[in-house]
C-alpha cells in the first residue's frame, strides 16, 4: 500500500452526493456521506460500463445506486446489494487533512 | 442534468468563421443532432454499448494538433498536408467534395454532433502518380477535464499515389472528456494506401470512432487499429470495396485492462467483383475489462470472385474479463469464397507454467505472451515505421501494467 493521495478538496463533493475523479490510473468516486465523512469506490459499475457516481447516493444506508440499472453498492465493503450486479467493485480508504480528500490506492 | 449539455445555439454561435460549404454542413448538422437520437441499444449496431444515459455535458475544443512529414519535402510535389480548416480556406474545392461524403452527418447522432462542431482536423491530398516514401504522421492530443474534441482525418490519394498516415490520438487520464472522430479515406484506382491509427487516450475518455475508406479499382488499402485507451471506446472501421481488383487488409490489436469497455465493429463491404478483403483482430483483456468484436463481410449482388476473410482472436487473462466475437457474412453472390474465424479463451496454464518454471514472474510470462500473441498481427505491417509505432505503444501499454503491481 502506497501512501494516501490528494483526490479532491472537501468542498469539492456536495453532502448526499458523488464526484468522479482520475486517479494513479483509475476513475474513483468520491462519495460525501455528510457527518459520517467520505467513501471513496471504483467509479464504473462491475456489470456494465456506466458511472456510479452519476448515481443516487443513500447517506442513511451509505450506499450508491447505479444510474443504469439499479444495482446497489454498499460504500462500506464495494458490495452489490442489488441485482443485476455481482461483482463487487473496489474500495479505498479514505481520510480528510485539513481540506484534502486523499485516499490509499 | 441528463437534458443539459454545452452543445446549444450560443455554443453553435460562436463557433470560428469557416468558408460557406463548412458552415452549411455545420447548420444542416447541428439541426440533424437536435433531431436524432442517441442510438438505441435495440439496434444490432448498438446493441453492446448503451448510451441511453450519456450525459453530453461538454465543451467543444479544438484538438491540439501537430503533423509532421518525417523530414521528407512534400514541395513541388502537389501533395497538401495540412490542418482540415486551412485546407477548407485554400483548397475549398477538394475538401468539399471529400469532407462528409464517406460518413455522411446524418450516420449517427454523434456524427452530426461531429459535423456541428468539429474545428481542426487532418487533411492529406496526394496527387495522381505521387509517391510519398515515409509515413506522414498526425498527432491529436487533448487536455481538459470536460472537454469534447471532434478530431477528423481525410485522406485522399488520387490514381496511382502511395501514402502511409500514421494518426495517434493521445491524452492524460481524465474524470471526463469525450471523443467523437471520424476518419474518410479515398483510395483512387490503382493507389496504395496505408492507414495505422493508435489510440492511446487516457482514463476516464468515451471514444466514438468511425473510419470509412472507399477503394478504386485494382486499388490497395492496408489500415492498422491500435486501440489501448480511453474509458470506453467504440470503433467502426468500414471498407467499400468499389472497383474490380480492389485489395483491403484491416488489422487490429487491443488491449483492455480495468474497467475498460471495447466495442470494435468491422465492414468489409464487396460492391465490386474480384476483389480481395482480409481482416484480422486479435484482443487481450484483462481485469474486469469487457471486449466485443462484430464484423460484417457483406458481398452485393454481382461481387463475383470476391475473396474475403474475417478473423477475430482474443485471450482473457482474468476471470472477470469477458469478450465476445461476432462474425457475420451476407452474401448475395453465388460465386464467391468468404470465411470467418473467432475464439474467445484463457491463456493456457500449461504455457504460463513452463514460463514459470524457469522462473519468469507470472505478470512477466503474461507479458510475454500477450507481445507473441499482438506480433502475428505486427508481423503482417509491411513498413517498420509504422510497425515500430505499434509495437512501442504495446510495450508502453504493457510495461506500464507491470510497474503499477510491482508499486
Amino acid at each position: 500500500m502506497t501512501a494516501p493521495v490528494r483526490v479532491c478538496a472537501v468542498g469539492d463533493v456536495p453532502t448526499g452526493e458523488a464526484r468522479r475523479f482520475a486517479v494513479d490510473g483509475r476513475l474513483v468516486a468520491i462519495v460525501n456521506l455528510g457527518d459520517d465523512g467520505f467513501r471513496a469506490i471504483d467509479a464504473v459499475c462491475s456489470h456494465e460500463h456506466s458511472y456510479l457516481d452519476e448515481g443516487e447516493v443513500d447517506v442513511d444506508e451509505a450506499t450508491i445506486e447505479c444510474p443504469k440499472h439499479g444495482s446497489t453498492f454498499d460504500l462500506e465493503t464495494g458490495k452489490p446489494i442489488v441485482l443485476p450486479a455481482i461483482m463487487p467493485v473496489e474500495v479505498y480508504p479514505v481520510s480528510v487533512s485539513d481540506d484534502d480528500v486523499l485516499i490509499e490506492v | 442534468m441528463a437534458d443539459q449539455h454545452a452543445f446549444d445555439d450560443a455554443a453553435f454561435d460562436g463557433l470560428p468563421p469557416a468558408p460557406d460549404f463548412v458552415r452549411s454542413l455545420r447548420k444542416a448538422a447541428f439541426e440533424g443532432f437536435r433531431s436524432l437520437p442517441i442510438p438505441s441499444q435495440e439496434t444490432e449496431e448498438w446493441r453492446y454499448t448503451d448510451l441511453s444515459a450519456f450525459d453530453l455535458d461538454f465543451v467543444a475544443r479544438p484538438p491540439r494538433h501537430a503533423l509532421t512529414t518525417s523530414n521528407q519535402p512534400l514541395d513541388g510535389t502537389g501533395v497538401v498536408f495540412c490542418d482540415l480548416d486551412r485546407a477548407a480556406e485554400e483548397h475549398p474545392d477538394l475538401v468539399e467534395r471529400t469532407l462528409h461524403a464517406l460518413v455522411p452527418i446524418d450516420r449517427t447522432k454523434f456524427t452530426a454532433l461531429h459535423a456541428a462542431f468539429r474545428t481542426g482536423g487532418t487533411f492529406l491530398y496526394v496527387p495522381r502518380d505521387v509517391r510519398i516514401e515515409l509515413p506522414l504522421q498526425s498527432a491529436t492530443s487533448l487536455h481538459d477535464h470536460g472537454a469534447a474534441v471532434f478530431p477528423h482525418t481525410v485522406v485522399v490519394a488520387e490514381e496511382g499515389a502511395d501514402v502511409t498516415l500514421i494518426d495517434r490520438y493521445v491524452s492524460p487520464d481524465l474524470p471526463s472528456a469525450f471523443s467523437d472522430a471520424i476518419a474518410e479515406i479515398y483510395v483512387g484506382d490503382g493507389a496504395h494506401v496505408r492507414y495505422a491509427s493508435i489510440q492511446e487516450w487516457g482514463l476516464g475518455v468515451t471514444h466514438l470512432g468511425v473510419q470509412r475508406a472507399r477503394v478504386g479499382r485494382d486499388a490497395e488499402f492496408r489500415s492498422l487499429a491500435v486501440g489501448f485507451g480511453a474509458s470506453l471506446a467504440r470503433a467502426e472501421a468500414e471498407t467499400v470495396l468499389a472497383g474490380t481488383g480492389g485489395f483491403s487488409e484491416m488489422l487490429g490489436v487491443f488491449f483492455a485492462d480495468g474497467t475498460q469497455h471495447f466495442d470494435h465493429r468491422s465492414v468489409q463491404d464487396h460492391e465490386a467483383p474480384h476483389c480481395t478483403s482480409d481482416l484480422l483482430y486479435k484482443g487481450a483483456l484483462r481485469d474486469a475489462s469487457r471486449a466485443v468484436y462484430s464484423g460484417w463481410v457483406h458481398v452485393r449482388p454481382g461481387a463475383q470472385k470476391t475473396d474475403a476473410m474475417q478473423t477475430s482472436r482474443n485471450i482473457v487473462l482474468s476471470e472477470h474479463a469477458k469478450a465476445d466475437a461476432i462474425p457475420n457474412l451476407e452474401i448475395e453472390a453465388n460465386d464467391v469464397r468468404c470465411g470467418h474465424a473467432a475464439s474467445v479463451g484463457p491463456v493456457e496454464e500449461e504455457t504460463l507454467f513452463y514460463l514459470e518454471s524457469r522462473g519468469i514472474p507470472r505478470a512477466e510470462a503474461e507479458r510475454l505472451i500477450v507481445t507473441g500473441f499482438f506480433q502475428e498481427v505486427l508481423d503482417r505491417v509491411a513498413l517498420q515505421e509504422v510497425r515500430r509505432n505499434a509495437e512501442l505503444a504495446i510495450q508502453e501499454e504493457l510495461g506500464v501494467r507491470e510497474l503499477a503491481e510491482v508499486g
